[in-house]
């Protein structure tokens, strides 16, 4: 019998997550999956012999610590490993190096300049401060400004008055951080162009905005914000992979009885009496519950999976014009030996890091203006890893991995779909690029995958490929997410909800929507609440 | 000297306001200006005889008719033309016309047209929100007093009047781009570049820029003050600023052009007077002077 209690579509980490908190509050849950594997875009596959691999994200911050916890993930198998380093690799033969060491960082940043690196500890304090703000908000439902309900009403207040407390000075320059462009943030502290440059690739990664487009200095502080351990803004790389999230969090799920089922592809939500009722397969099979959670993108969601006429109008037109555009491709290579940029001993420890090419924003801009032209970037801003370094089990012996983040990419070229020649343009761009710095390195590939937005959309069923399930545009965000009126986690259908990246907070590998939604869900059922609250920040 | 108890650097059209509000409430002010004629960049040239132009400005469209009328400018000899409409010149001679809230010609259909006046309505009931603001100084936040207050308050208040479905649209609309608006309600492509453009001149952000909503939105509130849509000044924008001139000087503000400052002076770390290029010095009277 295909009856349950509660039906999530997707299981990435938001749907399984959420499913772990109503299982864990004694619902019967399953969770539909479309591919024959689960993680959607938390995942690791092996694409090329030996290789074991994060196909799509890459590293993890984001991922909430109360969360880690509460599922006892690492009891589940998760092991995360922060990563320091990092570089900028110059035209001119130089490079910037990220060195985690405070008092090695100020010696670099000097070596470029000395004012820049004496600004550096204030730049770090201001944007510490943003993080600190928004923190304690990622593990909550965003109140309705709209709504005269106490609970709205109190939350508003609350939000308001954390605002309050910053006084004039510090409110005004929090203002000017949300809706500033990176650039012009980068502007007020530094004057180097290759340490600008290197800060702002946080600002643009998978956003369809350029470094000059206000509202990117938000999408920073959105890769600030996470911690690995504790260390804020720390990043690093799940053992195994990406995938290894999702199993963790399968295995939590299905400790409180979960059950996932593969190969389920959703036709339709079953709606009877303006309620929820199920969901149908494409193949027929049709499972029965009175709650039905999509962890797809608000698109899919309401355009895709649910009949039009179940839906108020202003909430298709609202679905229609969410901005959830595609910027980024990505290549992962399987590597012979470690390559050598601008003659740095690859041995050194801003390997482990991320690595870019763009000196400067100026170069960052026009990749940007390569997007708004309908192709992909000819001088591509790349964030590139090598977590083989830092986690020995992604590779064969001696033999490295990499990962290469690639921005911009349109989602359609020139107006039309993408071909298998675009592809092949797109990836030699890339290639070149990478040559440019790195003589040894064409040599030693082994194997490339490479994916835009066409092959993310397709396989993982990221609408146009955008990796944050929507924009993080103001427009977009808190109250905004996905749409002004429809931000905690509920669909106008009764017993439908959202838990998807789409929704507040937003995307990256962070699993608070998926938790956020299983409360509002569980508040809804008059259940207790299983999902824990949110750390405070000392 | 010792004469004024405000002076204003520059005659331009803030400042020749400015010091008629000042004189009006019976301070003795004196407005000076580097160059000779008021105005500032609301100015007239001719360009070559028998032709002028305005050499700066160019419209007038955003200037407050509560202004125009409290300083009696049209008594000071303002004329304007009548609203404009915008034309948007298309190769086969069927140009695209916008004449208040009608849009026709170039092939624009039915739909076009009942978007474009349901958008206009709707820009208009956020002109208005924001005509709140503009009448006001912007409030401190934290540091309030209770004339920021009572401009937070009318803002809520009328945040609160445009009802949960505008209120919700302009939570979402006002830090995005015009290019995804202009996307969202029109198809015609040559309406959609002609309003597009309104919100990126004179800033250096493209159509695809965030924000550029927001620069519509304070031209279309500047309609909203001015009431009449954009307009030519009769003679000029030079016109203006002689207005303006002739109005602060009847309100008894002194005018003193050609005179550039070259220094602000402070005594005891407060501004008391400005020393002008010819070396002549005003100092204000004691303790309230103002700059």
């Amino acid at each position: 019998m295909n009856q349950y209690d509660a039906i999530v579509i997707g299981a990435g980490h938001n749907g399984l997550t959420n499913g772990a908190y109503l299982a864990k509050a004694g619902l019967k849950v399953a969770v539909l999956e479309r591919n024959p594997y689960i993680g959607g875009a938390t995942v690791s596959r092996e694409l090329h012999k030996g290789w074991w691999y994060s196909n799509c994200s890459y590293v993890s911050s984001l991922l909430r610590p109360e969360i880690t916890r509460d599922l006892e993930l690492p009891r589940h198998g998760l092991q995360v490993v922060s990563f320091g380093g990092g570089a900028t690799f110059m035209r001119n033969g130089d490079h910037f190096g990220n060195y985690s060491d405070h008092d090695r960082h100020y010696r670099e940043m000097a070596r470029h300049s000395k004012r820049d690196a004496n600004a550096y500890d204030r730049y770090a304090a201001d944007t510490s401060l943003q993080t600190k703000l928004i923190r304690p908000y990622l593990m909550r439902t965003p109140p309705d400004p709209t709504s005269m309900k106490p609970r709205d009403l109190r939350d508003l207040l609350e939000f308001a008055r954390s605002f309050m407390d910053l006084g004039e000075e510090k409110l005004l320059d929090t203002i000017k951080f949300w809706t500033a462009s990176v650039g012009d943030y980068l502007h007020e502290y530094f004057e180097t162009d290759v340490i600008k440059a290197h800060m702002a690739g946080s600002g643009i990664i998978g956003t369809a905005l350029g470094v000059y487009s206000p509202g990117t200095a938000y999408v920073l502080l959105h890769h600030y914000m996470g911690d690995v351990d504790g260390n804020v803004g720390a990043w690093g790389f799940a053992r195994g992979g990406m995938g290894a999230i999702a199993d963790a969090l399968s295995k939590a799920f299905q400790s409180y009885g979960g059950e996932i089922i593969c190969d389920a592809n959703v036709d339709e939500i079953i709606v009877k009496n303006g309620q929820a009722a199920g969901v149908a397969l494409k193949d027929g099979t049709e499972y029965r519950a009175p709650v039905v959670v999509s962890n797809l993108d608000p698109k899919r969601t309401f355009l895709d999976i649910t009949n039009p006429s179940d839906l108020p109008k202003d909430v298709l037109k609202k679905a229609r014009n969410f901005k959830i555009r595609g910027s980024s491709g990505k290549l992962n290579i399987a590597l012979d030996g470690l390559p050598v940029f601008n003659g740095l001993d690859p041995r050194n420890r801003l390997m482990a890091g991320d690595l870019h090419f763009s000196d400067s924003l100026e170069r960052q801009e026009r990749a940007y203006d390569d997007w708004k032209a309908g192709t992909w970037s000819k001088d591509p801003y790349l964030d590139m890893m090598i977590p083989s370094l830092t986690d020995p089990t992604m590779a064969p012996p001696g033999k490295h991995m990499m990962s290469v983040f690639v921005q911009y990419a349109p989602p359609k070229v020139e107006g039309r779909e993408w071909t298998d020649e675009d592809k092949d343009g797109f990836e030699k761009s890339v290639i070149d690029q990478i040559s440019n710095y790195s003589p040894n390195f064409r040599d030693l590939i082994l194997h490339c995958e490479t994916r835009t937005p066409r092959e993310i959309e397709a396989e993982v069923g990221l609408t146009e490929g955008n990796i944050f399930m929507g924009e993080l545009t103001f427009d977009q965000l808190l109250f905004n997410r996905p749409f002004p009126g429809y931000a905690q986690y509920r669909s106008p259908i009764k017993g439908m909800y959202m838990c998807s990246s789409g929704t507040h907070p937003g995307g990256g590998v962070m699993a608070a929507p998926g938790a956020n939604a299983a409360r509002e869900i569980l508040a809804d059922l008059k259940r207790p609440n299983t999902v824990p609250g949110g750390y405070a920040d000392d | 000297m010792t004469d004024y108890d405000a002076v204003i650097i520059g005659a331009g059209h803030n400042g020749l306001v400015c010091a008629s509000y000042l004189a009006k409430a019976g301070k003795q002010v004196l407005v000076v200006d580097g160059r000779h004629e008021p105005g500032g960049c609301a100015s007239t040239r001719e360009f070559t005889p028998g032709f002028n132009v305005s050499d700066c400005a160019q419209w007038l469209s955003q200037f407050d008719q509560s202004i125009v009328k409290d300083l009696d400018l049209k008594g000071a000899g303002l004329r304007l033309g009548k609203a404009k409409a915008t034309i948007s010149l298309q190769p086969d001679n069927d140009h695209l016309i916008l004449d208040g809230d009608h849009v026709t010609g170039a092939g624009i259909d039915a739909v076009d047209q009942a978007a474009y006046r349901d958008f206009r309505k709707m820009v208009r009931s956020f002109a208005k929100l924001m005509t709140t603001l503009y009448r006001s100084r912007p409030p401190k936040l934290v540091e309030q007093n209770w004339t920021d207050r009572l401009t937070l308050m009318k803002l809520g208040l009328r945040l609160k009047l445009l009802g949960r479905e505008r209120l919700r649209d302009l939570m979402r609309i006002v830090m995005i781009n015009i290019y995804d608006v202009m996307n969202e309600h029109f198809t015609h492509s040559a309406l959609k570049s002609t309003l597009a453009l309104e919100a990126v001149t004179g800033t250096n952000m493209g159509p695809r820029s965030p924000n550029t909503v927001y620069s519509y939105l304070h031209r279309a509130t500047g309609e909203h003050l001015g009431q009449t849509g954009t307009t030519q000044v009769i003679g000029g924008m030079g016109a203006l600023g002689k207005a303006l001139a002739l109005a602060a000087e009847k309100q008894g503000a002194t005018l003193k052009l050609g005179a550039a400052v070259t220094a602000i002076v402070k005594t005891n770390d407060r501004v008391t007077g400005v020393t002008l290029a010819s070396g002549e010095s005003h100092i204000g009277k004691s303790g309230d002077f103002q700059c």
